[in-house]
C-alpha cells in the first residue's frame, strides 16, 4: 500500500469528494447522484462504506449494501457491492483498478465479511477482464446470468385481471407472502415490509410499480415489481434490441399458485405495453419452476454479458450450493 | 521423473492400464452410485486409440499402485482460424485409500502440476486451453491446482418427443436424413462451412467422428446425415444415456450451417422420432447459450433447463490472452455434448 494512503469507514464530510470519483461498477448510463446516495443510507439493514484517503483527500470509495438473508434455516447477512470508485487520475494497477481502490476494498471486506460478519459478498458485473474480482475480492462465478425476454412487437394487451392492485405501501402481509415462498429457497433476501418499502417505494430515481394480487379476504397472494427501462439505454445489460424495455424486477409468488403467477404476468405485460415498451425482460434462477413457466408463455431465454460473482466464507455453501439454492432477482442487484 | 512423498510421478507407460483402471474404478464407484466400471477395451479406445493423441500423468506408490491421475483427451480445434490442440480434462482422481485431506490433495497436486507444465502452453508446443464439465469435487481441485475458471453456468435444452412431434410444424421438403454406419469424408466440407463463422470449435472430420461415435466399444450411437439433392447439409448424432442424473434421449452432436434451417428441422424431427421410439421422456441437447442453435431450438419447442455443471476452462497461453480468456470462450466457443465425456 502506498505509504500515504489510509483506509477507514466513511465519515461526515467525505460525501463532498464522492461525485468526483469514477465508478467502475455501475451499469451503463447510471451516474452517481446525491439522491441515490441518501437513499442508500436509509437501508433498513444499514450500509458499509469505506474510503481511501491521503493528504490530498479521498482517492477511493468502496461500499457494500448488507442484505438480511434467510439461509439454510437461519438469518445471516449477505452484502452486495454497490460502489467501487476511484479518482480519475489514479494509475490502474489491475484491470483498470488503482491501488487506492484495491486497498479500500480490502479494508472494508476484512472488517465486515467472514463467518462472524457477512457470509457472502457478491455483485453482478459486466463481463470483461475479471481479474480484480477474482484476485482482490476473491470472488468466484455463481452463474453467468440468462434472462427471459418477451417480444411485445405484435402482442395485444391482455385483459387486466380485476384482482390486481398497485401496492403503494407494505405491511405484515409482505413477510407472510415471502414466508410462503421461502420454503423452496435455500437462501433469499428477506422481503419484508421494511425491505420492500425501501427498495421499491422509496427509490429516488426509478419509478417501480408494485403489482399485488389479493384474494377475496384481502390476503396478498402474489407480488410482481415492474419498472420500465426507457428507450435510449443502449448498452444497458437489460435493454432490448430497440425501444423501451419492461422489466419484472422482483417476483414473489408461491410456486403452488400458477394462476396467481399468470394473472401477475398478464398485468405486467399490460403495464409494459401501456408504457410503450417493445420487449420485456426478467430473471429467475434456472432451477425455479417459474423459469420454465415463463418459457411456456413465449418468453425466450437469452444470454447476457453479465457475471454474478460472489465469495462465500462458509465452506459448505460454496458456488455450487449458491447457484442451486439462492433465490436471486434483479431487485437484489443494482442493475435497475 | 521425480519421487515426491514416496510417490513416483511420471507420464503413462504401456502396461499401466490395469493399475489405472483399478484406481479409477474404485474412486469413481464411490462417488457415483450409477457408475459402471470401465473396461480395458473402453479405456484403450479413449486413450490409446484417440487419433489426436493422449495426455496422462500418474502418481504411483512404492507398490506400483496408481494413487492419483491427471488425464485429458486432446482435441483438435480451430481457434480463430488456426489449427491447435485443446485438452479436455477427464478422469482425474486421487485415491482416498492413499490418504485423506492434505495428503490426498498433495497426491493430486503432484500429478496435476507436471501435467500442466508438460502439456499446457501456447500453440504449437502446448495446449493453450484445458476444459471440462467438472463435478463439484473435481472443480475444487481443478480451480486450486489447474487454475480452472468458470466459463459458463451450463444449461441444457430439452423437449418431450411426443409434444414436439405433435406440433408437426417441423419438416422440410426435399431434405432427407440417411443413417450411415460411419461418417463419410465429405463431413469435413460441412465442418468447414460451420467453423467459418465460429471463433473456436473442435474439428469434426471423419477421423474424429468415427473414433468418437463409431469405434467406441461401450456405447452405441445413431448417425443422421441430412442431404438435399444428394449434398450433405447437416449432421446429428443420437444416443441414449444418463446425463445430469436423468436417463434421456441425447442429441449428442449437431453440425448444421446457420443458412441451412431445413437441415435443422429434418434432423430435429429425426432425433425426436428416435427418442419417442425409445420411450424416453426428454430429448436433450447441449449448446452454448451464445451459439446459433440456442434460440433456434427454443423456437422449435425446446425449453431451457438447469444442470449441475459449470463449463470450466484453464488458460495456458500468454501469447493471446484475450482469445483464451473465459469471457472470450463464453462468446465464441461452439460445443455440443460430444465435446465432453458425458455422452
Amino acid at each position: 500500500m502506498a505509504d500515504s494512503l489510509h483506509t477507514r469507514p466513511l465519515q461526515a464530510g467525505d460525501e463532498a469528494y464522492l461525485p468526483g470519483l469514477e465508478a467502475l461498477n455501475r451499469p451503463e448510463g447510471t451516474a452517481w447522484t446525491p439522491e441515490v446516495w441518501r437513499w442508500r443510507q436509509l437501508h433498513p439493514a444499514g450500509n458499509r462504506s469505506w474510503v481511501g484517503e491521503d493528504e490530498g483527500g479521498v482517492r477511493a470509495h468502496f461500499a457494500t449494501c448488507p442484505q438480511r438473508t434467510w439461509m439454510a434455516g437461519e438469518e445471516q447477512f449477505f452484502s452486495q457491492i454497490v460502489e467501487a470508485a476511484q479518482g480519475p487520475d489514479e494509475s490502474p494497477l489491475l484491470d483498470g483498478v488503482a491501488e487506492a481502490l484495491v486497498e479500500t476494498a480490502r479494508g472494508l471486506l476484512e472488517a465486515t465479511s467472514g463467518l462472524d460478519g457477512d457470509w457472502v459478498t457478491h455483485h453482478v458485473v459486466g463481463g470483461g477482464d475479471l481479474r480484480f474480482q477474482r484476485r482482490v475480492l476473491q470472488h468466484e462465478v455463481v452463474r453467468t446470468p440468462l434472462v427471459l425476454r418477451l417480444d411485445l412487437s405484435d402482442r395485444k394487451p391482455p385483459p387486466s385481471p380485476a384482482a390486481i392492485e398497485e401496492c403503494t405501501a407494505f405491511d405484515d402481509q409482505a413477510r407472510w407472502l415471502w414466508d410462503r415462498c421461502v420454503g423452496h429457497w435455500g437462501a433469499s433476501t428477506i422481503r419484508d415490509e421494511s425491505y420492500l418499502s425501501w427498495r421499491y417505494l422509496q427509490h429516488p430515481n426509478t419509478p417501480y410499480t408494485c403489482l399485488g394480487l389479493r384474494d377475496a379476504d384481502g390476503i396478498l397472494r402474489g407480488l410482481a415489481v415492474y419498472a420500465t427501462l426507457p428507450e435510449g439505454r443502449i448498452g444497458h445489460p437489460l435493454a432490448g434490441a430497440s425501444g423501451a424495455t419492461g422489466v419484472i424486477v422482483d417476483w414473489m409468488v408461491p410456486r403452488e399458485e400458477p394462476e396467481v403467477g399468470r394473472a401477475l404476468r398478464r398485468a405486467a405485460v399490460r403495464l409494459a405495453l401501456d408504457s410503450g415498451a417493445r420487449s420485456m425482460v426478467t430473471f429467475f434462477p434456472e432451477w425455479s419452476p417459474w423459469f420454465v413457466t415463463f418459457q411456456e408463455e413465449d418468453w425466450r431465454v437469452h444470454p447476457t454479458d453479465l457475471v454474478h460473482m460472489a465469495r462465500s466464507h462458509h465452506p459448505r455453501f460454496d458456488m455450487f450450493w449458491l447457484r442451486g439454492n439462492w433465490w436471486v432477482q434483479l431487485g437484489d442487484t443494482s442493475l435497475l | 521423473m521425480g519421487e515426491v512423498h514416496r510417490l513416483t510421478v511420471r507420464p503413462y507407460e504401456p502396461g499401466d492400464e490395469e493399475a489405472i483402471l483399478d484406481g479409477f474404478n474404485f474412486v469413481f464407484g464411490r462417488i457415483d452410485p450409477a457408475f459402471e466400471p470401465r473396461s480395458l477395451e473402453a479405456w484403450r479406445w479413449q486413450y490409446l486409440e484417440n487419433p489426436s493423441g493422449r495426455r496422462i500423468f500418474l502418481g504411483l506408490d512404492e507398490d506400483g499402485q496408481v494413487v492419483s491421475q491427471q488425464a485429458g483427451i486432446p482435441v483438435r480445434m480451430v481457434h480463430r482460424g488456426l489449427r491447435v490442440t485443446w485438452n479436455q480434462i477427464v478422469d482425474s482422481f486421487a485415491d482416498p485409500r492413499y490418504g485423506k485431506g492434505l495428503k490426498r490433495h498433495r497426491a493430486f497436486a503432484d500429478v496435476s502440476k507436471p501435467y500442466c507444465d508438460t502439456y499446457g502452453g501456447p500453440h504449437p508446443e502446448g495446449d493453450p486451453i484445458m476444459y471440462g464439465l467438472p463435478i463439484r469435487a473435481a472443480w475444487r481441485m481443478g480451480h486450486k491446482f489447474l487454475g480452472y475458471e468458470v466459463c459458463r453456468s451450463q444449461t441444457k435444452l430439452c423437449v418431450r418427443p411426443e409434444t414436439y412431434l405433435e406440433r408437426g410444424q417441423e419438416g422440410e421438403q426435399g431434405v432427407t436424413v440417411e443413417e450411415p454406419p460411419r461418417f463419410p469424408a465429405e463431413v469435413e466440407a460441412l465442418f468447414e462451412r460451420v467453423q467459418a463463422s465460429v471463433g473456436a470449435m473442435a474439428v469434426r472430420d471423419a477421423l474424429h467422428l468415427n473414433w468418437r461415435f463409431c469405434d467406441r466399444p461401450d456405447r452405441s450411437y445413431e448417425l443422421g446425415l441430412a442431404r438435399r439433392a444428394g449434398t450433405l447439409i447437416g449432421l446429428a448424432v443420437f444416443g441414449a444415456g444418463t446425463f445430469d442424473g436423468r436417463e434421456d434421449a441425447l442429441l449428442c452432436d449437431w453440425l448444421v450451417p446457420a443458412d441451412e434451417p431445413g437441415a435443422g428441422k429434418a434432423l430435429r424431427r429425426w432425433a425426436a422420432t428416435k427418442a419417442r421410439e425409445r420411450g424416453l421422456e426428454f430429448l436433450t441437447a447441449l449448446f452454448p447459450d451464445t451459439s446459433g442453435p440456442w434460440i433456434e431450438f427454443q423456437e422449435a419447442g425446446f425449453r431451457v433447463q438447469d444442470t449441475r455443471y459449470f463449463t470450466s476452462c484453464g488458460t495456458y497461453s500468454q501469447d493471446h490472452p484475450e482469445d483464451c480468456s473465459p469471457r472470450w470462450l463464453f462468446h465464441h466457443w461452439y460445443y455440443t455434448m460430444a465435446d465432453f465425456d458425458l455422452c
